[in-house]
């Protein structure tokens, strides 16, 4: 094993803070849906701050993602 | 890195993200043109050409055109209002030329044998940090010393504040981070992606003809990321602006 393949396998390792991302968003897509569909007048009112939220749960991946760029390309 | 992976036969995903100088300059004083720069002078080119054409006669009653400039202006109009109320309307010019330069950009990098200038963190990165200046400008310029009570959410115990204050700290500062990284991750991970089922389908004939589908669709997909990711990030500089415009709590 040299250092080159441990490198690839913690960027891979680190991704998985992908799947924490993951089910934050099915939620918040999941209770938007629902609630649209049980008040669709509500949608617009929703809608900007469903990507608020879509944008702000996504950062925690992408902090992921930069652990792994990192891992890969700085250290 | 792009000849070195080529030479050895591999795959070359990053070498659509190289920057070089554009081939009408190589040699000339003017190397520093790049293919970066090209296509943010092409963007706001653009922009601005299409706006200038739609406005020029304008009337009362919109023609077809006119129409079109007026929607995208509405469209900024209610993403500013729903996020920062009145106050917000002396930064709606900021907030959709930031919308409209990442959309055109996005959208010329759709474009075959283009160049993504969304793709280098540095420009995100610097837009980024720009909004993150921004913020902190007007929101001290407005409110004085008082506009720090942002970082002090009202209505917590008193033992808790210590933490909450430090979590606010965090959270502010992260942001031209994670602001940045969302859109330059996006649009390379999409580039990359587009490339790699490209140069699979391109092996061999009934490959090709049978990966044409997911082609199709993943194109698509990237047309709704670019319009996506740019509304996010001119959405979410409108956010972080609203901080420094009003103090909620």
């Amino acid at each position: 094993m040299t250092l080159e393949m441990f490198k690839a396998l913690g960027a891979g390792l680190a991704t998985m803070g992908f799947i924490g991302a993951g089910i934050g968003l099915g939620t918040i897509f999941g209770n938007y849906f629902q609630a649209v569909s049980r008040n669709p007048a509500s949608q617009d009112k929703f809608q900007t701050w469903l990507f608020v939220g879509f944008a702000l749960t996504e950062a925690l991946g992408i902090f992921a993602l930069l652990i792994a760029f990192m891992i890969m390309f700085v250290i | 890195m792009a000849d070195s992976t080529e030479a050895k036969g591999g795959f070359d995903l990053m070498g659509q993200f190289v920057i070089k100088p554009i081939k009408a300059v190589e040699g000339t004083p003017f190397e520093f043109f790049t293919n970066s720069a090209l296509f943010m002078v092409l963007t706001v080119a653009v922009i601005t050409l299409l706006m200038i054409i739609f406005t020029m006669n304008a009337r009362v009653v919109p023609g077809r055109t006119q129409t079109l400039s007026e929607i995208i202006y509405d469209f900024g109009f209610g993403l500013v209002s729903d996020i920062m109320g009145k106050h917000g309307r002396p930064f709606l010019p900021f907030v959709l030329s930031i919308f409209l330069f990442v959309f055109v950009a996005n959208i010329w990098g759709m474009m075959p044998y283009s160049f993504t200038v969304m793709s280098h963190v540095a420009l995100t990165a610097f837009m980024a940090v720009v909004i993150f200046g921004m913020v902190i400008f007007i929101g001290v310029r407005r409110h004085g010393l008082k506009w720090f009570s942002l970082f002090a959410p009202s209505g917590v115990p008193g033992w808790l504040l210590p933490f909450m204050i430090f979590i606010e700290v965090l959270s502010f500062f992260v942001r031209p981070l994670t602001h940045s990284l969302r859109l330059f991750a996006n649009m390379t991970a999409g580039h990359i992606v587009l490339k790699v089922i490209g140069t699979f389908a391109s092996f061999t004939l009934i490959g090709g003809i049978a990966l044409l589908p997911a082609l199709i669709a993943i194109s698509a997909l990237e047309f709704l990321v670019a319009y996506l990711q740019a509304y996010i990030f001119a959405l979410l500089a409108a956010v972080y602006l609203a901080d420094a415009v009003e103090l909620h709590h």
